[in-house]
């Protein structure tokens, strides 16, 4: 029953690290500004600044999936 | 992106959760997927940014709206491009839009073509401002 129960606990610790770790955004590719988080109060305004601040050329918008 | 490395161009990449599997931000593997320095890339859990554009579709002429993609009521595996010299607004101008954006590409690059094509010729009539005849 303990060894059930140590078994148990040891997946769940597993699942949890792999959770958190997954849960972290990845980095951006080198010379990329870092990844933005959209959320919060402010989430479209961090993406309309970065639409606006390149008025002077043409914006790609790619709506796409992770996975 | 690849075959045209000096074309002005800013690219915003928004990954957005649409599938099942998408329950974590984008890894750094997904963001290499896109590398070109022209690119700024987003996590968009929240769906901000698609929801912004919806009602910006639904202005486009018919001729112009996206074909494809939404789930779950949201757009996604699009290819969006707004001319230069156009803020963010309800009424921001629409080059092209379409997806996905696989079987996009072609009239994506004639699209882009264009628009560099305008700015070399400031005074030709750009085609998200052309009329119908």
């Amino acid at each position: 029953m303990k060894k059930k129960a140590s078994i148990a606990l040891a997946l769940a610790a597993v699942l949890l690290f792999a959770a958190a770790y997954l849960s972290i955004p990845g980095r951006a590719p080198r010379g990329q500004p870092p990844l933005i988080s959209l959320s919060g109060s402010h989430a479209f305004a961090d993406f309309q600044n970065a639409f606006d601040a390149a008025t002077g050329e043409p914006r790609l918008v790619l709506l796409l999936s992770p996975t | 992106m690849q075959e045209n490395p000096n074309r002005k161009l800013r690219v915003l990449v928004v990954w957005e959760p649409i599938l099942t599997t998408d329950w974590a931000p984008p890894s750094g593997g997904t963001l290499a997927r896109v590398s070109d320095v022209r690119v700024q890339q987003f996590w968009d859990r929240d769906h901000v940014v698609a929801s912004s554009l919806a009602p910006i579709a639904q202005r486009l002429p018919s001729a112009g709206r996206p074909g494809c993609c939404i789930q779950r009521g949201f757009y996604w595996d699009d290819a969006i491009l707004f001319p230069a010299g156009s803020s963010w607004s309800a009424s921001v101008p629409v080059a092209f839009w379409d997806g996905p954006v696989v079987n996009a590409l072609r009239a994506l690059q004639n699209a882009l073509d264009e628009q560099a094509n305008s700015a070399q010729n400031p005074h030709s009539v750009p085609p998200h401002e052309r009329g119908s005849p």
